[in-house]
């Protein structure tokens, strides 16, 4: 085994998973206060609505409730949550516009689940029977539905401070792309209405906040610990260091849990005001209600192509359905940003144009969920790619691979510095795990037989690790830096502490392993702490791919640094240069004479007790390191096969095989990449076949439990047939680069793909999503005669 | 959300006319409903409970005759209700119009449902079925009470405390039963497609 690389690259059991497989983790609702009170939260059951809190005496009568608090309560003590301004007060540009408001609802609320008033009880159960108690006088306002709806000269706004209700609108032009639609030979156009879809982790939101001493202590479940710290700071008015923040073990994020949310500062003042510490967790109906939406968004993707396949150009029209806030610290932007910033893909495309807006209406805030905006993107640029295969007549793969850029690093025309990666490789490689050919005969004989059997791909680079140049080239303007303490204790043993969090992508293990080889200690030696501000360096938090790369780099920097004070003090103690010493398997030893050796243990006892058998140079012995680690850009790249078999009696799709070819350079473990890929795929299968929020016309929440949310399951999701390349990034430290989110980047697309190949002899375009069985079951009826097929036509 | 229904019965036109001016006897059809008591000018107040699957809802509101226009033979019925606990609501704006044909009467039923909270947001398209039904079941009570001879006739006083028990005896079609035809319809609708297709 080479030296340095005992540990990354091994499917190394997650270390974790013994706690949290044998129901030893400790979640947000573990967590047990003397004398904590419990808060539910009064919502609105209106989409749209003026209201006047007429009497709260006789909740507050009920025994056991402390305290029931309104607007009116907090406004002194939260200052407003503002989104969409910079630090310096400023819009953060791409025509975002400022937005701003109360923790609470003050005297009107926007979407059903808009929270009015926090009832603050010894119980749950006594909290929100309380609720009912509370008399609501309501005056409900006409709700706007839909983008369409919202654009209208005499919509209602749902922002009263606002003169519309356009949230942002931006516009980008690359190159000549009037020219290069003129001149084209095929030009193919769809629209694609992607559906509003939710991450629904399965640990919900969760806060609970204590105040004692002067200090603020907020556990929460999220993504952003040091960054729901600032929040804090900055709206109740405290310094940072008197406000903790700590993430317990995490039930799942996937983008939800990287917001800011209200109720977290309500929590935090509700502490303030009782004096005591308070939790609330959320139930389903509220995560589905009033958590983060994603992904509903209008796409309009039109595609230049000259006569022998080559696309030249891509334009886009993008609206999407922010729903009635705009979300903290993102904005809409992030999902209708990054759904018009990864238009091209992996296509040799230089002209490129896109309008993006965002809009208001009385539903839920969208946010950023796994595969944030690229989904929707995919599944554009993917189908419409098809649909010109189609036209032209060729081969979907191979008309991709046409286009498909080279391997090599290159800086695309809307600015993005693609580090490289095997983009035509992938392409090939599921085409071959496919069985393309052979599938096409299977199609055939099956055809033959009135069973409808469809492949789909996708082709598609996930940019990942968010440092300051990638957030900038996605239009931020924010600077993201991650830092990463690792300290070899006394007797040896190693602590890596980290701002990131896991939830549940095994960071305690994969962290390890680039520490314990960072240092040449053994694997059991290291132990990851995370993801609370009392005891971890400041960190942007676990979001868009970007803990492996981040945490990875600053890890390795840090065990760097630490090895070469080891090496140092057992260099001056064997009186040899440190470049003929070895550090492996928690020993420091001569190379070629293992006898001449110190343990780490031994190393450490001199570093912190032995000043003497010390050498001068070590001015500051101490085996601790703070580092830095601020990313270059870095994408990994993917390409992915779906085999669907549709029903078109019932309208059911049956995924029969997924094939997800990728490669996000240096693993560090192999098996944890297998399961984030796998996880990601079912997320995507769940966005293109059964997961959708949905509201009536007049804004009540028609999924609201997951009676009506459809998770996929193991009924529905296939074995996934998962390949890897592996190219180091050659801009990372290790060549890492980020994998959490191209599973579903490529899943949504794939199938929007296959089922419309199934779909071909009837020639339907697929034009929304999720492809449920009554949208399927009504694009095949459009299309069959009445006379032959009365039972699918009816 | 907006339901129609219509239903014809072997009547004269002005006993129909009279049969709906009477809220206490149209109540008796609105599976559920209980009056308590009369307000002035056909306003009464009352409480409707509502069963879907596991849940269980009352409103307690009012219900309101109104825009009685005897020459187009129209009336509106306007019901309005608050959940006894938690804070949704229902509101109806039942319309019934009147079209003499010879002996018989036909009895047109156009409803505007507004539905907010827990019951609205309960089993994607359920309330909408329930509804449905309902109003079916109501349009088809209205016509049997009607039509029957022995129709039980309103007290003469505007309501009473007895009113509401005394309406209680009579046999107002069930949720439950509601709820079973409606899971019936769903299943052959489903069976009888795929047997279509065998």
């Amino acid at each position: 085994m080479t030296p340095g690389r005992r540990y990354v690259g091994q499917r190394v059991a997650r270390i974790e998973d013994r706690r949290l497989l044998t129901g030893a983790g400790q979640y947000l609702d573990d967590i047990v206060l003397p004398g904590m009170l419990h808060v539910a939260f009064l919502r609105s059951p209106h989409a749209h609505a003026r209201f006047r809190l007429v009497d709260t005496a006789k909740a507050r009568a009920v025994d056991g409730v402390v305290a029931v608090l309104t607007s009116a309560d907090l406004d002194s003590l939260v200052k407003p949550l503002t989104s969409g301004i910079n630090d310096s007060g400023e819009s953060m540009g791409n025509g975002i516009r400022p937005t701003s408001r109360a923790v609470l609802a003050s005297h009107k609320v926007r979407h059903v689940g808009d929270a009015v008033a926090a009832v603050v009880a010894c119980s749950r159960y006594l909290a929100e029977d309380a609720c009912e108690l509370i008399d609501v006088e309501w005056e409900p306002l006409p709700a706007v539905m839909g983008v369409e709806d919202s654009l209208l000269p005499d919509a209602p706004l749902v922002d009263d401070a606002l003169a519309d209700n356009v949230a942002l609108e931006v516009e980008v032009h690359a190159g000549d792309v009037e020219r290069a639609f003129a001149e084209a030979s095929v030009v193919v156009e769809k629209t694609v209405r992607h559906g509003r879809s939710h991450a629904a982790p399965l640990e919900p939101r969760g806060v609970v906040a204590d105040w004692s001493a002067d200090l603020l202590t907020v556990w929460t479940s999220t993504q952003i610990p040091h960054l729901v710290r600032a929040e804090l700071a900055v709206l109740l008015g405290l310094p940072e260091g008197r406000i903790r923040v700590v993430v317990p073990d995490v039930g799942g994020g996937f983008g939800l849990k990287a917001h800011i949310f209200a109720e977290e500062l309500v929590i935090a003042a509700a502490a303030r005001i009782v004096r005591r510490p308070i939790k609330w967790v959320e139930d389903r109906y509220e995560n589905l209600a009033a958590s983060t939406h994603a992904r509903e968004m209008l796409y309009h993707v039109e595609a230049a192509l000259a006569a022998d396949g080559e696309l030249t150009a891509f334009r886009a029209r993008i609206t999407g359905d922010a729903g009635a806030y705009s979300c903290v610290p993102y904005t809409p932007w992030v999902d209708v940003g990054m759904a018009a910033n990864c238009l091209i893909g992996l296509y040799d495309v230089e002209n490129v144009a896109y309008r993006a807006s965002s809009v208001f209406t009385n539903k839920c805030q969208t946010g950023a969920y796994r595969g944030v905006g690229q989904v929707v993107a995919a599944v554009a640029r993917e189908s419409i790619v098809d649909d010109a295969a189609r036209a032209l007549d060729v081969d979907p793969v191979e008309l991709r691979l046409r286009n498909c850029i080279p391997s090599e690093p290159r800086r695309t025309v809307l600015g993005h510095d693609y580090d490289g990666g095997t983009y035509r490789e992938c392409l090939e490689r599921v085409r071959e795990a496919a069985d393309h050919a052979q599938f096409r005969q299977r199609q055939q004989a099956l055809r033959e037989q009135g069973r409808y059997l469809g492949i789909g791909y996708c082709l598609l680079i996930e940019p990942g690790a968010f440092g300051t140049r990638q957030v900038r080239a996605h239009g931020s303007h924010r600077a993201f830096i991650d830092t990463v303490r690792v300290t070899v204790e006394p007797d040896g043993s190693v602590v890596v502490a980290t701002g990131l969090c896991s939830n549940g992508q095994g960071h305690e293990t994969s962290l390890a392993q680039v520490a314990a080889d960072g240092i040449g200690v053994r694997l059991e030696d290291v132990r990851v702490v995370q993801a609370d501000t009392e005891t971890t360096p400041f960190s942007m938090g676990s979001r868009a791919s970007r803990s492996a790369v981040v945490g990875g780099g600053a890890t390795m920097r840090a065990a760097h640094e630490v090895r070469d004070k080891l090496l140092a003090i057992a260099a001056h103690a064997l009186e040899i240069a440190p470049e003929d010493l070895i550090i492996e398997h928690g020993q420091a030893y001569v190379r070629g004479t293992p006898t001449r050796s110190f343990t780490i243990r031994e190393l450490a006892q001199i570093a912190y007790f032995e000043p003497e058998r010390r050498p001068a140079s070590l001015a500051e012995p101490a085996l601790v390191a703070t580092r830095t680690y601020d990313p270059e850009p870095t994408f990994s790249n993917a390409a992915v096969a779906a085999i669907v078999d549709v029903d078109i009696l019932t309208g059911l799709v049956q995924v029969e095989r997924f094939f997800y070819v990728g490669d996000c350079g240096v693993m560090l473990n192999p098996m944890i990449v297998d399961g984030q890929v796998s996880g990601a795929v079912a997320q995507g299968l769940g966005d293109a076949l059964l997961e959708e929020i949905s509201y009536d016309q007049n804004g009540q929440l028609l999924s609201s439990s997951l009676m009506d949310f459809l998770y996929p399951s193991t009924t529905n999701v296939p074995e996934i047939e998962v390949h890897h390349f592996e190219t180091p990034s050659p801009v990372t430290q290790g060549g890492i680069k980020g994998v959490g989110e191209s599973g579903t980047i490529g899943a949504s697309a794939a199938l929007v793909n296959a089922v419309a190949d199934a779909l071909a002899p009837f020639g339907v375009v697929i034009d929304r999503t999720p492809m449920t069985p009554d949208y399927i079951r009504s694009l095949v009826a459009a299309t069959v005669d009445r006379a032959i097929a009365p039972h699918i036509a009816s | 959300m907006k339901l129609e229904n219509a239903f014809t019965v072997a009547a004269p036109a002005n006993r129909v006319w009279e049969t709906l001016l009477d809220l206490e006897q149209v109540a008796r059809c609105l599976p559920g409903a209980t009056l308590n008591s009369a307000g002035t000018d056909r306003n009464y107040t009352g409480e409707l409970r509502v069963r879907l699957g596991p849940m269980s809802v009352t409103y307690r509101g009012t219900a309101q005759l109104t825009e009685i226009d005897t020459k187009a033979q129209t009336v509106i019925l306007l019901i309005d209700g608050k959940e006894t606990r938690g804070h949704g609501s229902a509101s109806a704006t039942i319309t019934n119009r009147i079209i003499a044909d010879g002996d018989a009467t036909t009895v047109l039923v156009e409803t505007d449902l507004v539905v907010t909270g827990r019951p609205a947001q309960f089993g994607r398209g359920i309330m909408q079925d329930v509804a449905s039904a309902t109003l079916a079941e109501f349009s088809r009570c209205l016509s049997e009470m009607i039509s029957s001879t022995d129709t039980p006739q309103a007290s003469s006083g505007a309501g009473n405390d007895t009113g509401g028990d005394r309406i209680r005896e009579l046999r107002a079609p069930s949720f439950l039963a509601i709820l079973r035809r409606l899971v019936r319809q769903r299943l052959s609708r489903v069976v009888g497609r795929s047997r279509e297709s065998d």
